[in-house]
């Protein structure tokens, strides 16, 4: 973990170059060219295991339940999220894009990430379930000290509360 | 002689009222009435949405409290975390800061004391201080790489990574004397489950991270409390403790016989003051650990706080506050009871059976 390491993320571990390899998203690259521009790095996919596996996660717009011009609003996301627009916002802050239909065009224009957007391929969202966002923080909780934890407990005991929180 | 109510002119009730009226908004406002709402939206199904006296808020009766304390589930689960690890940071914190506080107390009321008034300042400086200034530099001091592993360093100690450490003191202990494998535990310990937790996790006593952040707070308070066994110190007559050394008394009989029996009632509040503070802790966690690692800095008051506005889980949150207040209500009762002056107590009782026994006689 890198706060072992005493670093803050994986991202400034390996910029310490604590860490000989991190799993981080494509905002590393970022932090790699303000703050150590002198390592040098590649970008590969994860390594198989079982079968090919990653995380993807979106950020999301927010639309106020209790708004006057829900309709308005709406709208302004609908513009905001076509492949044009997504395109923008990876231009101007570095974020992928979330559109299948602008992964392609993001791909061009930023060849070093393709292994980040070959992930979207066949990577699992994390649960947005309601309830959710506490089992898997205890499971977060469970996996800080990795090399001495109960792996075998933890997964049944998320097994488990992920049951009773979507059952329940 | 008799006296009417309202006709004393030694009484101004007009006056009085007029006085306490300011005390009785601001408490009122800012005390009352909140806890009333809390107390209702822990009752309710309120959503965190919109007024908690709005149309779409319902009376659920005590389903919030029993959801938190009967359901099998990570919401109870969280919640006797958290107690645990705060049981053992009160049992840990209140007699440390409170003997600390009086050792203090006494050494800068020495007369012989040259720069009493420095010393003073200088030890009640950390409770000016604003506990998030102190819990920032703390999380410097104790980080992996901080300045208190580096002294260590300097006597050979590897330390730990303090704040990301979160096995458990008396689960050290026993690894340490043999008792058991800490990372083997046993099973007899780990199969069985009171409460959501196995005896092996209730027994796990405060994380090293809980320690770092106990210690903290213990240098923090015992300044504090100082202050109060000092003004307690300065009420002692002079005259007591020379009778004292003119009949012979050795320093420490001193101290044992006149010094802490005469500290008594301040002993009382501070260890009081020290169990309610103590289960309310809040800020270190907030700002150093938020609950980890691995949920062993976790604490109600820390809980209630995510539990409402992190989770938008109201009810539970208000829920934990209200079981929070009487665990601590409880708990002060039993202390006070347990440190009772038993003399006077007994004067008491014996008073009460002799009226009782002369009420018993007057019929007769």
């Amino acid at each position: 973990m890198s706060n072992d390491l005493g670093a803050g993320w994986g991202g400034e571990a390996f910029g310490k170059q604590l860490a000989a390899m991190v799993i981080e998203g494509n905002w590393i690259k970022g932090a790699m060219k303000n703050d150590f521009p002198d390592v040098k790095y590649k970008t590969v996919e994860l390594p198989a295991g079982a079968q090919k596996g990653t995380l993807m996660f979106t950020q999301c717009w927010g639309l106020a339940a209790d708004s006057q011009n829900k309709d308005a609003a709406k709208d302004l996301i609908k513009s905001l999220t076509t492949a044009e627009q997504q395109m923008a916002f990876a231009d101007a802050f570095g974020v992928m894009p979330s559109r299948t239909d602008a992964a392609e065009t993001y791909k061009e224009k930023y060849p070093e990430d393709a292994a980040f957007v070959a992930g979207g391929e066949y990577g699992h969202g994390p649960i947005n379930l309601p309830d959710m966002t506490e089992v898997v923080a205890d499971l977060n909780s469970q996996l800080e000290k990795m090399s001495t934890a109960d792996i075998a407990g933890a997964t049944t005991a998320f097994d488990e509360n992920a049951a009773s929180a979507i059952g329940g | 002689m008799a006296r009417s109510k309202t006709g004393d002119p030694m009484r101004q009730p007009v006056a009085g009222w007029l006085f306490v009226t300011p005390m009785i908004i601001i408490l009122g406002l800012f005390l009352v009435i909140p806890i009333g709402m809390a107390l209702w939206v822990s009752v309710s199904n309120w959503s965190g949405r919109g007024s908690p006296f709005g149309g779409n808020t319902e009376f659920i009766g005590l389903k919030n409290y029993s959801d938190l304390l009967t359901k099998q589930g990570l919401a109870r689960q969280d919640f006797m975390t958290s107690l645990r690890n705060t049981f053992y940071y009160v049992l840990g914190v209140v007699p440390l800061q409170t003997v600390l506080a009086l050792l203090l107390a006494v050494l800068v009321n020495q007369r012989w004391l040259k720069g009493r008034t420095f010393f003073r300042t200088e030890l009640y400086f950390p409770s000016v201080v604003s506990s998030v200034a102190i819990s920032l530099v703390f999380l410097f001091l104790f980080a992996g790489s901080g300045a208190i592993n580096g002294v260590l360093a300097w006597f050979g100690v590897h330390g730990p990574n303090w704040f990301a450490d979160p096995r458990g003191l008396i689960h050290l202990l026993g690894n340490w004397v043999g008792l058991w494998n800490i990372d083997q535990p046993p099973s007899g310990l780990t199969g069985t489950k009171v409460l959501n937790l196995s005896l092996w996790e209730w027994v796990k006593g405060p994380s090293v991270a809980m320690t770092s952040i106990m210690l903290q707070v213990i240098w923090t308070t015992a300044g504090t409390f100082m202050l109060m066994f000092i003004a307690a110190l300065q009420d002692l007559p002079t005259e007591v403790e020379e009778a004292a050394m003119v009949d012979g008394a050795t320093a420490r009989q001193r101290f044992w016989n006149v010094t802490v029996p005469h500290l008594r009632p301040t002993i009382l509040l501070v260890v009081t003051l020290g169990i309610i503070g103590t289960w309310q802790v809040f800020d270190q966690m907030y700002v150093m650990t938020q609950g980890g690692p691995a949920k062993t800095t976790l604490t109600p008051a820390y809980l209630s706080y995510s539990a409402a506005f992190d989770a938008q889980k109201w009810g539970r949150g208000a829920v934990m506050a209200f079981v929070l207040f009487l665990l601590i209500f409880g708990l002060t009762q039993l202390q006070r009871w347990l440190l009772r002056d038993k003399d006077a107590a007994r004067e008491k009782k014996l008073a009460r059976e002799q009226r009782r026994a002369a009420k018993k006689e007057v019929p007769a």
